[in-house]
């Protein structure tokens, strides 16, 4: 007889699998324990009594589909997060990005969109918004639909504003956005070169000739093998001397050491080698 | 007719009572008439019948008391009974009317005679008497007894003929009253019954509608009152009813509306429950109410976030969905009565709304409504919305009241709503926090396994290094051992060596007695002084003499060298003339040279002082080699020899050495040069640069062996300088005055100064390497290899120091040890890769420790391992000095501002590039044709030609030949401009930022790299190589979208080299514009990620073009999801492929779409 949590990591492997197999999702190279507390999440959600019955929804209700969709992947996102990331991007890697004359940006799991905007608004700052084609793509549609519409409650984000000037911002927020009543909607010249499109980064292929690829505390859910993958697609369609730039606490996976030369250790900004 | 029920009642009663009363009147007629017929016959007969009684009592009585009197014999008695006689007569007598006279006499006669009778014989009885008389007597009184009875009985008896008429009389009359009262009484019957019954029925009848009325009032249905009856007191009972009903309807529509308020409130109250979000409460309360209300459409606004937001809809989907509160917006349409609303305490109702202010549509038609009313949800002081809805006709009074009673339901159940909603929210977001943090600390526990993991490896490394260690030491013992075997044997050795050498020298007396002999006869024989020789003996004679001379010279110089190792060779010193040297190499020179046609230049310096103490011969001996070898390996030209002071960047190996002490003996040719790497091996004894090849050249190969040993002994060096083919020249330092003691060459191997490296010599902006290690050597191992590649070299032996000396000196590469005394190598990095003076500098780690991972990460070039082989190390040291100065490092600036072109020379000259600046693209072209450069730095703002014209025309030139291009450019470049360069250049930097640094990384990039002919943007995606498929695309246009420049260009060389004409756009619009334009394009290769719009929608709007019904449209995607094909083929793709794109695919794919004549059918 199995034990009970091997039985049950069974399940969820299976579950994953018919995932893959019904949507084309794969969560199967995700990183195990953060997946399977996920799975248990949509499990408790959906009040149903066990995996086999979950499956079975899964399998035929699409719609469910979808709102278990979001329970499995993590979708926090706040403007301006990690000041001192954008702080240093500001300073150290605009400058690099000026001798550009037109920057392709791509932002790999953008989830709600706040930090696409906020580099919308950096960028606008720098006067190098009007050259940047930003490519922000999620794996969720609803998350899509939510980074397309712009609209953000400020009471979700009390540290914005904060944030914003503690990255570096020179003038007010109110500039990028209506800020009333407790509410932040994206000015439309914001979004104006931000194109949002639905892109897996566990089964799909790369978008080419990035100078900048933003991922950030992504690459934390996904496994090992996963993030070589990831990492050697974002080795492929950087343009050389191009900047990845991951989350505070994600690193290089090994595989793709060679390919990336440390811009900034302390945020995690890695430059594409000459291969 | 309004009559009531009294009246007729009274008629009947009435009408009964005359019918009653005339029969009474009549029966009292008649009874009247009856009782005088029957007094009449009362009065008649019934005396005559009491007398009947009477008369016989009173006989009986008469009869009795005479009995009495009899037996009594009482003859007083018998006179007493008299009296009834009497009575009798009385009786009679009164009687009158009642019999007849007659009858009445006839009585009395008869009563008489038998009381006569009767009393006689009665006083005969009592007398006694007895006999025959008496009883005859008596018997006569019997008669007469019987006689008198028998009169009353007929006289007192009926007449019945009398009594019959009487009766019959009376029964006549009767039966006329009977007849009579009977037609009065059927009269008021009839009259009675047909009275009641008209009453009955009216009566009926209203009962009837009043108690169907009051059943149906009953039964609550009041709309049909009951009917107005024609009897007075019903019409009031029904009016009654009527009023009660009236009332119940009051009621009960008052319960109704009561009931809906409270069905609605609770059909609401139902909507609201759960634990829906405010949106969805929303568009359920204002459903819910809508219908309740039959509003034709509705809409409830949220005031959250900054506006009135349409949180549910009834009816109409157009109202905005934001309406923000911005006080500077000015409120749009409708938006004022919102605003109104929200300050509203209670329901606001606007009827008649001008028409067109809204429409509400069905699929039948539209209309506009009439009534609006606005519900302010707030309670206390807040207001957290509007609930509108609008209705056809005005706003009914109970939906005004439903909307006023549901205010603070609504308001309570919204409200709730919203917290929980943010409950919600904060609830997720803190879940969703907490999954990163668990997935942050997943990560870290992650690393910090690796990290224990590495530990462990670590420790397992250590411990076998350690054991490595231990082995090592051991084996070090052992060399040690080895080595001290080795000393005693190099000693025995150097014995013998000794031995031997002073075997050879004793020798040479012996050897060179009879090849003297041997000499002299042989080149007697060779003058054939006495003819008898043929030529060819004279011949042969000659080539002895030849071979001897050499074998003299062999032995002369083995014995030499023998000596000079042996250390017999004492130094004779002199003072001589330096001209002596001179005239000494014209003399045996001269001929020498002269014959191989070779000029001998012969110079001496004039300030070098007039005597010298040295051992001349030992000098001629030099002098000798080294022309010797000169003139030997030069077949043209000229061998030159210069005695002077040595020149002042001459510098000594030998650490004794003090060239201002010296004279320098300098012997050039012009000859064949020896290669760099052979300048060792010719100072070796019996080495000979081509013993391996020809041997063009004879000789013993100890010359210089031998000239160098000289030049040690006297107490200089001998240093060699060539380039194989240009000639060498080999200078030979020699001190003024040569010491008696000879100095033997230091050992090479150990105890080098520490300071062997160049910084004496190197000034910042020379280009040079710094090597921070602090094992010698190593260093030294490194150094040499440097010095090799012509470069210089600086040692640091700390970590610190190699810092201060990269800030200063700016090296131009850093070869780094990971483990240093000070600071490791790491921390040096770091260091080095923060300070922007050092940033750039590439650096090689060269480390024990096997963690190249980490060197790699922090951004260092290269990462060696030791033990490291000199092969190893010299490929590091070429990794951080790519280029040496020639070609590959030369580099065109064209721009036509001085100042900048000059500061980028500048520039690139600290980074040892060559960089030449020209002001015009004519000047480029031509001096581009003249010279080769690595790379050219390309401005755009020319004078004379534009910049891409510029970079079109040298493709067209050579492709192989053009340099490498950088567009540096201050102008600003859209999308269009930007590819075009992108296609020539290498790459483009803007004039901005940081463009001198990136600039530098660009060129240090390529000019590392080994050269590519492809055009810089194909080099890193080009598909495999197309297979041998025999697919003409000759004639067919194909247009592909795509916003990948390396895919288009990827695309567009392979469809090309089959025929095609491709177009290119890069968004899906620019698709579109280009279809349009060129409506003749066979087939479309259509990228699906694309910005402005994307490929499904390109292709979406393509199709409903009716010229591009049929074209074939290729969709490319990145995506593998599952779906995609279907949603690119439901957008009207033909078909579709996945990337990368596969060569052999796209073909196939090609094949299968265009149209099958113009391409070969496959094979």
């Amino acid at each position: 007889m199995r034990p009970q949590s091997e039985i049950e990591e069974l399940e969820i492997q299976l579950l994953l699998e018919a995932i893959h197999a019904r949507y084309g999702y794969r969560f199967q190279d995700y990183a195990p324990g953060s997946m399977h507390r996920r799975v248990k999440v949509a499990l408790a959600r959906s009040g149903l009594g066990h995996f086999g019955e979950l499956q079975h929804k899964l399998l035929t209700d699409s719609e469910f589909f979808t709102s278990v969709l979001d329970d499995l992947t993590v979708r926090v996102s706040e403007g301006f997060r990690d000041p001192s990331f954008y702080r240093v991007f500001r300073e150290s890697v605009v400058p690099i990005l000026r001798t550009y004359p037109l920057l392709k940006i791509w932002h790999a799991g953008c989830a709600s969109g706040e930090e696409v905007y906020t580099m919308a608004i950096l960028l606008s700052e720098e006067q190098l918004y009007e050259r940047t084609q930003i490519y922000a793509t999620d794996m969720s549609l609803r998350a899509l639909e939510m980074a397309r519409e712009g609209v953000y409650p400020e009471s979700q984000s009390p540290s914005f504003s904060g944030n914003y000037l503690l990255s570096g911002g020179k003038r007010r927020l109110e500039d990028y956005c209506s800020s009333a009543y407790g509410r932040i909607v994206v000015r439309e010249s914001l979004r104006r070169n931000i194109f949002f499109f639905q892109h897996d980064l566990a089964s799909d292929h790369a978008l080419g000739e990035m100078h900048v690829v933003l991922c950030r505390n992504v690459l934390i859910y996904f496994g090992q093998e996963l993030r070589e993958r990831v990492a050697a697609l974002f080795a492929g369609c950087l343009e050389r001397g191009g900047f990845l730039c991951l989350g505070k606490n994600e690193g290089l996976p090994a595989g793709a050491l060679p390919k990336f030369s440390a811009f900034s250790a302390t945020e995690h900004i890695f430059r594409r080698r000459a291969s | 007719m309004n009559r009531s029920i009294r009246s007729r009642l009274t008629l009947i009663v009435g009408t009964a009572a005359l019918a009653l009363s005339s029969m009474l009147i009549a029966s009292a007629w008649i009874g009247a008439q009856q009782t005088r017929d029957l007094r009449d016959v009362e009065q008649r007969l019934v005396p005559k019948l009491a007398l009947g009684p009477k008369l016989e009592s009173e006989f009986e009585r008469l009869r009795q008391g005479m009995q009495d009197a009899v037996a009594a014999q009482d003859s007083l008695a018998l006179e007493a009974t008299l009296e009834a006689q009497n009575r009798m007569f009385e009786l009679i007598g009164g009687a009158r009317g009642v019999i007849d006279v007659n009858d009445a006499a006839l009585l009395r006669w008869a009563l008489h005679d038998y009381s006569e009778t009767a009393r006689d014989v009665s006083r005969r009885l009592i007398a006694g008497e007895t006999g025959e008389n008496l009883v005859e007597e008596m018997a006569r009184m019997q008669a007469q007894q019987a006689k008198a009875l028998a009169l009353i009985k007929r006289t007192t008896g009926f007449n019945q003929a009398e009594l019959s008429a009487s009766f019959a009389t009376i029964a006549n009359a009767n039966q006329r009253a009977f007849r009579l009262r009977i037609a009065i009484g059927l009269t008021g019957l009839g009259l009675v019954l047909s009275f009641s019954l008209s009453a009955s029925r009216s009566l009926l009848r209203a009962l009837g509608n009043l108690s169907q009325g009051l059943s149906r009032f009953a039964t609550g249905d009041f709309r049909e009152r009951i009917p107005e009856s024609d009897l007075q007191e019903l019409a009031k009972l029904a009016n009654e009813a009527n009023s009660m009903a009236d009332n119940l309807r009051r009621l009960a529509e008052e319960r109704d509306r009561h009931d809906w308020l409270k069905e609605s409130q609770v059909l609401l109250s139902a909507e609201m429950r759960g634990d829906a979000e405010p949106n969805v409460l929303a568009a359920r309360a204002v459903r819910c109410l809508a219908a309740r209300t039959h509003a034709v459409a509705g809409a409830l606004y949220l005031l959250a976030d900054g506006g009135l937001i349409a949180s549910g809809q009834y009816g109409q989907s157009d109202a905005p969905a934001v309406l923000p509160l911005d006080p500077l917006d000015k409120p749009s349409r409708g938006q004022g009565l919102l605003v109104e609303a929200t300050r509203a305490t209670g329901l606001l109702v606007i009827d008649d709304v001008p028409p067109g202010y809204l429409k509400v549509a069905s699929g039948l038609g539209e209309s506009a409504p009439s009534s609006l009313a606005f519900l302010p949800l707030s309670r206390a002081d807040e207001t957290i919305g509007v609930l509108e809805l609008a209705f056809f006709r005005s706003c009914p009074a109970e939906a005004r009241e439903l909307l006023k009673s549901v205010q603070e339901m609504l308001v309570i159940g919204l409200q709730a709503a919203r917290s929980r909603a943010a409950l919600r929210d904060a609830l997720e977001r803190s879940q969703q926090q907490a999954e990163r943090l668990a997935a942050q600390e997943e990560e870290l526990r992650t690393n910090n396994q690796e990290l224990q993991s590495q530990h462990e490896e670590l420790r397992v490394a250590n411990a076998e290094l350690e054991a490595q260690r231990q082995t090592l030491s051991a084996q070090n013992e052992e060399l040690e051992e080895a080595r001290f075997r080795l000393q005693q044997k190099a000693e025995e050795l150097t014995k013998m060596s000794s031995y031997k050498s002073q075997f050879l020298a004793n020798m040479s007396h012996e050897l060179r007695t009879p090849l003297n002999s041997m000499l002299l006869l042989s080149h007697l024989l060779a003058q054939n002084e006495a003819g008898n020789l043929s030529a060819k003996q004279v011949e042969y004679c000659k080539t002895i003499h030849a071979a001897g001379g050499d074998l003299l010279t062999l032995i002369n110089q083995v014995l030499d060298l023998a000596k000079i190792e042996a250390g017999r060779q004492d130094l004779q010193l002199e003072t001589v003339e330096p001209k002596r040297f001179c005239d000494y190499a014209r003399r045996v020179f001269e001929p020498l040279a002269a014959e191989k046609g070779l000029q001998l230049a012969l110079d001496i310096d004039a300030d070098l002082p007039p005597a010298i103490t040295t051992d001349p011969r030992r000098v001629e001996r030099i002098l000798t080699n080294l022309l010797g070898n000169a003139v030997k390996f030069t077949d043209r030209g000229s061998v030159s020899l210069r005695i002077g002071r040595p020149a002042p960047d001459a510098k000594a190996t030998r650490p004794d050495l003090d060239l201002g002490a010296c004279f320098a003996l300098t012997v050039s040719d012009t000859g064949i040069g020896i290669a760099h790497d052979a300048h060792d091996r010719v100072f070796a004894p019996f080495e000979q640069i081509e013993s391996h090849s020809n041997r063009r050249y004879p000789g013993t190969g100890l010359g210089l062996a031998i000239s160098r040993e000289s030049a040690g002994l006297l107490g200089g060096e001998l240093q060699l300088s060539s380039t194989p083919g240009k000639g060498s020249t080999f200078t030979c330092y020699l001190p003024l005055r040569a010491s008696e003691q000879p100095k033997p060459m230091p050992v090479v191997t150990a105890n080098r100064p520490e300071s062997r490296d160049d910084r004496a010599v190197v000034t910042p902006t020379a280009p040079h390497l710094l090597v921070i290690e602090d094992d010698p050597v190593l260093a030294e191992r490194l150094v040499d290899i440097i010095h090799a590649r012509r470069l210089k070299a600086v040692i640091a032996r700390s970590g610190a120091e190699g810092i201060e000396l990269a800030r200063h000196g700016r090296p131009q590469g850093i070869i780094l040890d990971v483990k240093l005394p000070d600071i490791d190598g790491w921390a040096v990095m770091e260091r080095l890769r923060s300070d922007p003076l050092t940033r750039e500098i590439p650096v090689h780690f060269i480390s024990g420790v096997d963690s190249p991972e980490r060197g790699l990460a922090l951004g260092a070039i290269g990462y060696l391992m030791k033990p490291a082989s000199h092969a190893e190390l010299a490929l590091a040291v070429r990794a951080l000095t790519p280029a040496t100065a020639d070609a590959r490092r030369r580099i065109l600036v064209v721009e036509d501002s001085v100042a900048e072109g000059e500061s980028l020379c500048e520039l690139l000259a600290r980074e040892d590039f060559e960089a030449e600046r020209v002001g015009s693209a004519s000047a480029a072209l031509e001096l581009l044709e003249k010279r080769r450069f690595e790379c050219m730095i390309l401005d755009l703002g020319l004078p004379d030609m534009d910049g891409l014209a510029v970079l079109e025309t040298l493709r067209a030139r050579a492709p192989q030949e053009a340099p490498r291009v950088i567009v540096h450019t201050g102008r600003a470049l859209n999308k269009r401009e930007t590819q075009q360069l992108e296609a020539y250049a290498e790459a483009v930097v803007l004039k901005e930022g940081d463009s001198a640094a990136r600039l530098l990384e660009e060129i240090r990039l390529f000019v590392s790299h080994v050269r590519d002919t492809l055009p810089p943007r194909l080099r890193s995606q080009l598909p495999a190589a197309p297979p041998a498929v025999d697919l003409s695309l000759a004639g067919i246009k194909l247009l592909i979208a795509e916003d990948d420049m390396r895919t288009v260009y990827a695309l567009t060389a392979l469809l090309t080299s089959k025929g095609a004409r491709v177009l290119v756009a890069d968004t899906g619009r620019e698709a579109l514009e280009l279809l349009t334009r060129n409506p003749d394009v066979d087939g479309v290769l259509m990228d699906i990620m694309m910005p402005e719009m994307d490929g499904y929608e390109a292709t979406r709007r393509l199709r409903q073009d009716r010229r591009f019904a049929g074209l074939p449209v290729i969709a490319l995607t990145a995506k593998a999801m599952k779906g995609e094909r279907d949603r690119c083929l439901e957008a009207g793709a033909s078909d579709y492929l996945t990337k990368p794109i596969d060569t052999e695919k796209l073909f196939d794919t090609l094949r299968n779409w265009l149209p099958g004549e113009r391409h070969a059918a496959p094979v």
